[in-house]
């Protein structure tokens, strides 16, 4: 049986995660590297610094943007200020770069462990996608 | 002595990082087991649909058995 799947990709895999923001050139904390668990986000915002608590994250990408793990969405997401947002672009165009590459991390390393080897991929330069085809014989 | 398959899966990674797969080539039931692990790590599936081919098959068994009857 033929099918179309479609999957709204989550931030799952640490690894995929930490690999997809460090494709994308940010200098990247990963306190478990240096045998910490988590680092302190601060906020930096004055307009409400003083009622705002730290955050603790498991990533982070600057002082106040880092990604902290959510139990109940199994995922981690994304913990920032958008009013103190100073990267080189906005947070949702951010956030669909993260999502694509760490997709592109994801599906690169889950076909290679069931078998499969990458016939094609390519970008398409008019809507940006990726296509990627792989193929295994049994 | 059994004919060796192949299983063909095309993904499409949009912009905004939701992946469209499409299976190509497999048969039955393995079809779905197949991806149930790729899914299973990447993130939610939000719907199935099954392709106009596997319609398409079906309808070719008919006209098939029409000419052989």
């Amino acid at each position: 049986m033929s099918h179309f799947t479609y999957i709204k990709t989550k931030f799952r895999d640490k690894k995929h995660l930490v690999g997809a923001l460090r494709d994308l050139d940010y200098s990247t904390n990963v306190p478990e590297e240096a045998g910490m668990s988590v680092v302190d986000l601060v906020v930096t915002n004055p307009d409400h610094a003083e009622d705002h608590p730290i955050v603790e994250a498991q990533i982070s990408i600057a002082s106040d943007i880092g990604f902290k793990w959510n139990q109940y969405q199994e995922a981690f997401e994304l913990v920032a200020d958008e009013q103190t947002w100073d990267l080189d672009i906005p947070v949702n165009r951010f956030i669909e770069k993260l999502t694509q590459q760490y997709a592109l991390r994801c599906l690169l390393d889950s076909v290679k462990e069931e078998g499969f080897v990458v016939e094609e991929q390519q970008k398409n330069n008019v809507d940006n996608s990726i296509e990627l085809v792989v193929t295994r014989w049994r | 002595m059994a004919q060796q398959i192949s299983e063909t899966i095309k993904f499409v990674i949009k912009q905004d990082g939701t992946v469209t797969e499409e299976v190509i080539g497999a048969v039955g039931n393995d079809c779905e087991n197949l991806t149930k692990n790729i899914e299973k790590k990447l993130g939610e599936v939000q719907r199935v649909e099954h392709k106009a081919s596997y319609y398409q098959n079906e309808i070719v068994n008919v006209e098939q058995s029409i000419t052989s009857g």
